[in-house]
């Protein structure tokens, strides 16, 4: 690190003498703030570990308003074009982390020392009333420093929270983090109740855009984008009948009679007394070639519906062959 | 100060443009030659092969449909075979042509004129008017979009500007320009949501500004959601009287729907205002078979239209709620919220938001607010002692396509730019000496659900097995909002990059036989150590399951329980095997614990049954 900087100190001569439209305060500026790449998050954004985000956010538009490429536009910049993108790159990144919760639990996590600089700083800040994220900031922080607490604590909030975001329709956040508690807390298992609830969730959920994706690729004509979606469905719910006998008939209709079998099948097994269902598996099994069970379905159909014309006239043909 | 080149900001919209400066700090709206701050955004040829533009071209429309064009902001950037294309050329009374390159052409008098040469017509016609006022020449300016436009529809737009003789500065989004037309004129500080609903998007960004830093903290929305879907329901509402009266089906009378699609707009606007209004179309229908034609009277309430339309502003609010819960903001942090688009002028719409956040803020003029913005984000620019800088941001995803037809984002949606992102992958075939690099933008896993930006290949690299070749892929955005995209092997240094400059406009279907035809060149992502040990593991509890399979089938032919699990046990199989290439921890682990509960299942059925039976 030393070497390095000592080496550069002739190109920072070199940049200094350089002939752009930035005044020479300006270029000094830019080239120490590229000296300081290296540096943390926060040093580098120049506030305290454990700063709010309010301080975060102010630090990070100052030092934008110096090295934002745009406060130079059409200027003449030479090689502090670079430089000053380097920079604000930087700026950004370290704000993008600083500002986010689970990047920066990330972030500190693999920077243990600015972890406790940033736990020790976090009480020592006067607690404000319309501050509440900053209460519960320093509490976990507390809690995190006594070893038996910590644990259980921290799965138990992250538990509460994977709650709140069940209750406001957002199973995948909750997801991950009934993830991190179980992770946190093995042996009892935490949120493991939650866990089936956001499963369903997300189930239901994405069985439902499944099922408008199919209506938008039928519209369209895209039986096999349809198709797509009813599988997936089934792989999510394997008791959909409706998934189950439309994927059959776009197999029906696409000619792999042999396919759509397997699904007229489970959707006759899904809802027997479903007409439409039995015919459908009649009429495959019949041109499969299984006139027996072809039979034995379309007679069930007339069971149930013995006015159906498709199945009667089909079984007519059957008992000809 | 007063010396440096004027730059103006263009508004270039739907159905009318704005143009603005800002002259001694201050910005506001040039009218232009006829007197008004509007100038339609249509362009016509009269028979005499006369170009008409702005006021002149609206005139003359109704006398001369065919060679008058209206909306190209619709169309422009588009692709001839895409969908929106085929579905407008049959609304639309001016005839499209397909041009060399799949780009839509507008057949104007005996001439196809391109979409940038149409809006470069309508930019021209505003830069006159500037100049008119300055009375000196304009060469630059900064030019508006929706905040949904693609690369490829930004691209069209700044060739327009550069037909027309303009430096296009800039790019900025809409919203964007909105709120930093509102905060500059008020010394905002804190948090602004702009809620954008125009005639066929909605559009919502939030920004935090402190002392004229205006960082776009997200932007959302929906590109099919805005005022035309609300003059469909009053259609359908007209519609289904009609055919209760008459037995008639308008839908089916082009010239009928499109005196109905006039109608409906009118009377929603109306009803803005007042609390009923009448809708009277004479001769709208003339049955075959020389019997009188029919006319169409109704009468419409404010209270019905709400009616009609309630559920699509609940949605237009849920969509902004979501918004701003991406960005992690809460109603009640918002300073501001500004209303843009003349769909917010609607009362209901107003109500819902001020229910669901908080009052809309006034004194916004909805028209003029984004030219306003776009004028002082040039003057910024250009200014070295000004005040205002704008942090903006990816409005969309980018990523490249890998291995098994899927996305890998590199950039995600509401990155500040300037920004760059490095991410080492490695080859997905034993033996793969060439990769090829696939730039996609959106939001979805499937690459070819997204669109194709530019394409590459990286080749030469070293003969090995899958995955021990590992290449860098880069991907820059600059403040400009430029992306380029390089791949650098990593062992050898061989560099190939692009700049993207042009969208490759391919629809969904053509971009999928691509991704199919080329999927030996495609790369794998890297997946963590973690990812690699839960895909064994899911496999190992595939494996296990499997084998137990045999044995439960035999037992399933004496009881009920068995097909049905058996048949359960089969798709769970299925969907984890398709689950194991995702990188997803979490969607891994579900699968390992459903596969283990299957696996107990069969375990515990098999001791039990296997024991009666003996």
């Amino acid at each position: 690190m030393r070497s390095e900087n000592e080496a550069s100190k002739p190109d920072e001569a070199a940049a200094l003498a350089e002939e752009v439209d930035l005044p020479l305060e300006r270029k000094r500026e830019i080239l120490a703030r590229e000296a300081a790449l290296g540096q943390d998050h926060y040093a580098f954004l120049g506030v305290k570990p454990g700063a709010s985000v309010k301080e975060i956010s102010g630090a990070y538009h100052e030092a934008s308003r110096v090295f934002h490429p745009d406060r130079y536009f059409g200027k003449q910049l030479g090689s502090y074009q670079a430089r000053l993108d380097r920079v604000f790159r930087r700026l950004a990144e370290a704000h993008g982390t600083l500002t986010d919760d689970a990047k920066r639990d990330a972030y500190l996590k693999a920077n243990p020392r600015l972890r406790v600089a940033a736990a020790a700083a976090a009480p020592a800040r006067p607690p404000s009333a319309d501050d509440d994220t900053a209460r519960q900031a320093e509490r976990r922080a507390r809690l995190a420093r006594h070893p038996y607490l910590a644990r259980d604590a921290k799965a138990k909030s992250l538990v509460t929270e994977a709650k709140s975001q069940l209750k406001s329709g957002t199973p995948e956040r909750a997801l991950g983090l009934l993830h991190m508690a179980s992770k946190l807390d093995p042996r009892h298992n935490p949120g493991a109740a939650e866990r089936n609830e956001a499963h369903a969730q997300k189930n239901a959920e994405r069985v439902k855009t499944e099922f408008e994706r199919a209506r938008e690729a039928l519209a369209v004509g895209d039986s096999a984008a349809a198709l797509t979606a009813y599988r997936s469905i089934l792989a999510l719910e394997p008791t959909s009948h409706e998934a189950a006998f439309s994927a059959a008939q776009l197999l029906f209709r696409a000619g792999a009679p042999a396919e759509s079998r397997a699904l007229a099948q489970t959707a006759v097994q899904l809802r027997g007394d479903h007409v439409p269902s039995l015919v459908l598996l009649g009429t495959v099994c019949g041109q499969l070639g299984m006139n027996k069970l072809a039979r034995r379905h379309l007679e069930a159909a007339l069971e149930r519906d013995a006015d159906n014309a498709e199945a009667k006239q089909l079984l007519k043909k059957l008992r000809w062959v | 100060m007063a010396d440096h080149e004027p730059v103006i900001g263009i508004d270039l919209g739907t159905t009318n443009s704005v143009v603005a400066i800002v002259q001694s700090g201050q910005p506001h709206v040039i009218k232009n030659r006829t007197g008004q701050s509007l100038t339609p955004s249509m362009v016509a040829v009269t028979a005499g092969g006369k170009r008409l533009v702005g006021n002149l071209a609206k005139r003359q429309a109704i006398t001369n449909p065919e060679n008058t064009v209206y909306a190209s902001k619709r169309l422009i950037g588009r692709k001839y075979s895409s969908e929106q294309i085929q579905k407008a050329r049959e609304v639309l009374p001016y005839h499209l042509v397909c041009g060399e390159h799949d780009d839509v052409r507008v057949q104007l008098g005996d001439r196809p004129v391109s979409l940038p040469e149409v809006s470069a017509a309508v930019l021209q016609e505003l830069r006159k008017d500037a100049e008119a006022l300055l009375g000196r020449t304009v060469t630059k300016a900064v030019v508006t979009v929706p905040a949904y436009f693609n690369d490829g529809q930004r691209q069209a737009t700044k060739d327009a500007g550069r037909i027309a003789g303009l430096d296009v500065l800039r790019i900025i989004n809409e919203p964007t320009a909105a709120a930093l037309a509102y905060g500059f004129a008020r010394n905002v500080n804190g948090k602004i949501a702009v809620f954008d609903l125009g005639g066929g998007t909605l559009d919502v960004s939030v920004l935090d500004v402190s002392k004229g830093v205006f960082e776009v903290v997200a932007t959302g929305g929906d590109t099919y959601l805005g005022g035309e879907d609300f003059d469909n329901r009053i259609i359908e509402w007209l519609v289904m009287a009609f055919a209760k009266e008459h037995g008639v089906d308008l839908r089916k009378d082009r010239m009928a729907l499109q005196r109905l699609k006039d109608a409906a707009e009118r009377a929603k606007m109306e009803l803005s205002t007042v609390q009923e209004t009448a809708i009277n179309l004479p001769f709208l229908y003339t049955p075959s078979g020389g019997t009188s034609a029919l006319h169409l009277q109704a009468s419409l309430t404010r209270a019905k239209l709400e009616e009609l339309t309630r559920d699509l502003a609940e949605r237009t609010v849920q969509i902004a709620e979501q918004v701003l819960s991406e960005a992690k903001v809460k109603a009640s942090e918002l300073k501001e919220i500004i209303l843009v688009g003349g769909m917010t002028r609607m009362p209901m719409v107003q109500a819902l938001v001020q229910r669901h956040f908080k009052e809309p803020s006034k004194g916004v003029h909805p028209e003029e607010v984004v030219a306003l913005g776009a004028a002082i984000q040039a003057d910024a620019l250009l200014r070295p002692d000004s005040q205002v800088l704008l942090l903006d941001v990816t409005p969309q995803s980018l990523g490249v396509a890998i291995a098994g037809g899927y996305t890998r984002r590199l950039i995600a949606k509401n990155t500040t730019v300037p920004t760059s992102v490095t991410e080492t992958f490695h080859t997905s075939r034993d033996g793969q000496t060439t990769v090829k690099i696939m730039v996609l933008q959106g939001e979805s896993d499937i690459a070819h659900q997204n669109e194709l930006l530019g394409e590459f290949i990286l080749s030469g690299l070293r003969l090995a097995t899958r995955g021990e070749v590992e290449v860098d892929v880069t991907f820059d955005i600059n403040a400009e909002g430029i992306v380029s995209v390089s791949a650098r092997d990593r062992e050898t240094g061989v560099q190939q990059s692009i700049i993207v400059t042009a969208s490759g406009g391919l629809t969904d279907t053509e971009l999928k036989e691509i991704l199919e035809d080329q999927e030996d060149l495609m790369l794998e992502a890297q997946a963590s150590s973690e990812v690699i040990f839960k895909r064994a593991a899911l496999e190992t509890a595939a494996k296990e399951v499997e084998a137990l399979m045999p044995q439960v089938r035999q037992l399933a032919g004496t009881s009920e329980f068995g097909s049905d699990a058996l048949r359960k046990a089969e798709a769970i199989l299925v969907s984890s095997r398709a689950a194991a290439k995702s990188e997803d921890i979490i969607l891994l682990a579900d699968w390992i614990e459903q596969l283990e509960k299957t696996r107990t299942l069969f375990v515990g059925v098999l001791e039990r049954l296997g024991a009666r039976e003996k």
